[in-house]
């Protein structure tokens, strides 16, 4: 179905030309006037059109392009514009100068997400990743408070190491297979394959925040501005997933094994220390920022499983099931996670406590009912999108016979349903404190309870799977 | 030729680590942002050398030259914006968050 009568490849571009347009229009406009009410409608129009213009859009086929429209590519892209929707009104509570460049800064993020997932070639997936990183460095410490700056600081150089890790990994890559188009990988050299695939691990491992690469996420979601740690958990950290998922499926052939025993390690120690480290933290953005670690550890069992079954010769079924499951938990990780951190908006006080949300319960029904339901789901408890997500996944892997690995993931989830219960309990059992003030305003309720409704209807509709299952034909043939 | 691209495959690897062993010993930030182009570098000559006839490592290496500028231009402001915070560029001063 197409929307307006223009030309296949106009058509196909869209979305970024209204996410581009967007953000030069409100640079222009930031000049004359200074409202933050028009940057974020101009900013929410501009993101829905583009996803509307995503959605549905007929999907051309342009020969021999840096650029590739098919359906998977156009579920990451929404995926990625819902993270930048989401964040896009709850950002203006705390903004208070310049907000013209936030929400400029936030639409060419947005742009880099975009390209980023329209192609399957990795030259141009590294200058959008770039694009992404670069915007985030300023977004994360945009508000130069004392804690932001260290946020920023901490992100840009961990973010400007794991540059260079991906540029030395891209080359040998290069040497390998004599090309960058993940499309056509035929030549293959396994020398300089393995080196490629240590850098390019530790490369997009570090905007993953995989285990012995996380140190700064931590940091960093805790002295961001609350909106900023949503996105950055949510739309940065899906966007390194997804170009991880277009390498390891489909770009490091005769290596499964090596792929295998890596990610297989990584994601046990990511899980673990995740969670571990959780139980004994007591500020709400470092448990959350923890429990963002170990969700990390639970994607990336995606790429070992799909290794498994590449090196045991199984058939591309298992491998499209096994994607399938990892491009639904995506799906619902945004709304997990993005919702829980907006959530945090409605406590006036920085850096907030455990003993800070007590009693929000009896002060802001609604809005305690949904950060409940938030960490329920990513608690993984039944008639919750978190437990569609994880069944799936787990049941993937399990399909491909690793039992053992999906027995440890399943530990991992009991262990991690302690430290999201101690923050329950902390709101309904708890007497709340004088000095602390829990907001009951509207636009801080209404993003956090339409992120519970969605998890719980991806709860609820337990077989969304087979509606993914499709798309996944577009990266793995069969 | 096979000689050639050894050497100067282990002259990039070297600065590499170069580079890496000056952003996590050094605390001053200017000193990690000079070290981190050094590493970003490391990353261009490899991909000048593994090219061959093929144009697209040549084109991969511009777009690196002209990203790394731009992360360097983001990267000075932060240290600014630092630095009219605490009147220092030392990025030990930045630990308020517990590690």
């Amino acid at each position: 179905m197409t929307l307006i009568a223009v030309p296949g490849w106009l058509e196909s571009i869209l979305p970024m030309i209204f996410v581009g347009f967007a953000g030069f229009l409100i640079l222009a406009i930031g000049m004359k006037v200074d409202s933050g009410k028009a940057f974020s409608s101009i900013t929410f129009v501009a993101l829905a059109l583009s996803l509307v213009s995503v959605v549905w859009q007929s999907y051309d086929p342009v020969a021999g392009s840096l650029v590739t429209f098919n359906p998977f590519n156009a579920y990451f892209a929404a995926i990625l514009i819902i993270s930048s929707l989401f964040v896009t009104f709850p950002a203006l509570r705390n903004l208070t100068e310049r907000r013209d460049i936030f929400y400029s800064l936030l639409l060419f993020v947005t742009l880099g997400m975009l390209v980023a997932s329209f192609t399957m070639n990795l030259v141009v997936m590294f200058v959008a990743f770039e694009a992404v990183s670069i915007g985030t460095y300023v977004m994360a410490g945009f508000h130069k408070t004392r804690r932001a700056l260290e946020a920023s600081a901490k992100y840009f150089f961990t973010g400007a190491v794991s540059t260079g890790f991906i540029v030395i990994g891209l080359s040998y890559y290069f040497q390998a297979t004599g090309t960058f188009d993940l499309t056509a990988v035929t030549i293959v050299s396994r020398i300089p394959l393995l080196t490629a695939l240590a850098f390019l691990i530790i490369g997009f491992g570090f905007k993953l925040a995989i285990f012995p690469m996380h140190q700064w996420a931590i940091d960093t979601y805790d002295g961001s501005e609350n909106s900023v740690s949503a996105l950055l958990s949510t739309g940065s950290k899906i966007l390194a997933f997804m170009i991880m998922l277009k390498l390891f499926v489909v770009g490091f052939p005769l290596l499964g094994q090596s792929v295998f025993i890596f990610f297989t390690i990584l994601a046990i120690l990511t899980m673990t220390y995740g969670n571990i480290s959780a139980l004994s933290e007591t500020r709400l953005k470092r448990l959350l920022a923890y429990s963002s670690v170990a969700q990390a550890g639970y994607m990336i069992l995606v790429f070992s499983a799909v290794a498994y079954a590449q090196y045991n010769g199984m058939s591309a079924g298992y491998i499209q099931f096994i994607v399938a499951a990892g491009m639904l938990y995506s799906l619902i990780y945004i709304f997990m996670k993005g919702g829980a951190f907006l959530a945090l908006n409605s406590i006036g006080k920085e850096n907030p406590g455990l003993e800070d949300i007590s009693g929000m319960g009896t002060r802001s029904p609604a809005l305690a009912l949904s950060f409940t339901v938030l960490l329920l789901a990513l608690a993984g408890i039944p008639l919750t999108g978190g437990f569609t997500a994880k069944a799936w996944l787990f049941l993937s892997l399990i399909n491909v016979k690793l039992w053992w690995l999906a027995v440890i993931a399943i530990l991992n989830s009991a262990i991690s349903v302690f430290y999201y219960f101690r923050v329950i309990s902390y709101m309904y059992r708890k007497e709340p404190l004088s000095g602390v003030i829990i907001s009951t305003e509207k636009s801080v309720i209404v993003p956090v309870a339409l992120a519970a409704a969605i998890v719980v209807a991806l709860g609820i509709y337990f077989y969304v799977i087979y509606f993914i299952l499709p798309f996944v034909g577009f990266l793995v043939g069969g | 030729m096979m000689v050639f691209m050894v050497l100067a495959e282990s002259l990039s690897l070297l600065l590499f680590v170069i580079g890496l062993y000056g952003v996590m010993s050094s605390k001053v930030g200017i000193k990690m942002l000079i070290s981190i182009e050094i590493l970003v570098n490391a990353g261009v000559l490899n991909l000048v050398l593994v090219a061959g006839s093929s144009m697209q490592p040549i084109i991969l290496a511009l777009m690196v030259i002209a990203i790394s500028a731009a992360e360097s231009v983001v990267g000075l402001s932060i240290l600014v914006a630092i630095y009219r915070k605490f009147g220092k560029v030392n990025i030990s001063l930045l630990k308020e968050m517990k590690e």
